[in-house]
């Protein structure tokens, strides 16, 4: 069994976590999960911009085995395998509804037809908004443009299955800032 | 390790089965619920004594009417 560590963000509360919460908004990526981070300040950062409600967050750290999950960032067959999948998902609802569905409605569909119950969890990535984190001058234009080179991953983690979440731990509380 | 062949084929079949009928309706059910979800869920708050006794102590209106005039704001919070 392969594990690896991870991060969970969450507001501060009154008692420390026992275990992570799950994701039920609508907004999010990959449907229905446990999310956590791979870097621990891309953890942080997301506590200072999305956990603010009472004005600290908190970081836990976790095992997580990773053998049956969807590697789309690292993971060459993973990653055009996801890619093809999806957007054959999203042509049919396309074609046949006529409405373009969202990445998690596409998600939703195929974890609520049963059809990848063996996919524990997706691993994904995005690009940072925050620029002050990169140590590479951005390009300037002429014209007063300034082009930021997004050449770090901000990776994250939806775990589906919650069996694979090991040592599960408090790390850090931090005040938002 | 995951069975990436069997997993395409699982989800080939599965779209083969879909009707136009079958998918809409899942996405409206879908769209549906993710509306009343963005509502968030209803939870009966506490109502001052003085308003309860006010309403139940009324005489000439009938109590389920008057109730239902007061805004929905006063006996629900949004929780998300």
């Amino acid at each position: 069994m392969s594990q690896s560590i991870f991060y969970h963000t969450q507001e501060s509360r009154k008692n420390i976590l026992k275990n992570p919460i799950r994701c039920i908004r609508d907004d999010a990526w990959l449907g229905e999960a446990f999310y956590f981070w791979l870097d621990l300040e891309d953890a942080e950062e997301w506590g200072n911009k999305s956990k603010r409600g009472s004005h600290y967050y908190e970081v836990y750290q976790s095992e997580i085995q990773i053998d049956n999950i969807l590697d789309t960032v690292f993971n060459e067959d993973h990653y055009f395998f996801w890619f093809k999948q999806i957007e054959k998902v999203a042509r049919a609802i396309m074609s046949k509804t006529k409405m373009k569905p969202t990445l998690k409605e596409l998600n939703d569909y195929l974890k609520e037809r049963g059809l990848w119950n063996e996919i524990h969890g997706i691993k994904f990535q995005d690009l940072p908004a925050s620029e002050e984190r990169l140590l590479v001058r951005p390009i300037e234009y002429k014209a007063g443009k300034i082009r930021h080179f997004q050449y770090r991953k901000r990776i994250q983690l939806a775990v589906y299955n919650v069996e694979i979440i090991l040592n599960f731990e408090f790390l850090k509380r931090e005040k938002c800032i | 390790m995951l069975d990436l062949i069997n997993l395409e084929i699982k989800l080939d079949l599965a779209l083969a089965n879909e009707t136009s009928e079958s998918l809409t309706e899942w996405l409206h059910e879908k769209r549906l619920n993710a509306f009343f979800q963005s509502l968030g869920e209803g939870i009966f708050a506490p109502i001052s004594e003085i308003y309860l006794e006010n309403v139940l102590t009324y005489q000439n209106v009938v109590f389920e009417t008057k109730f239902s005039e007061v805004p929905c704001s006063q006996h629900y919070q949004l929780a998300s």
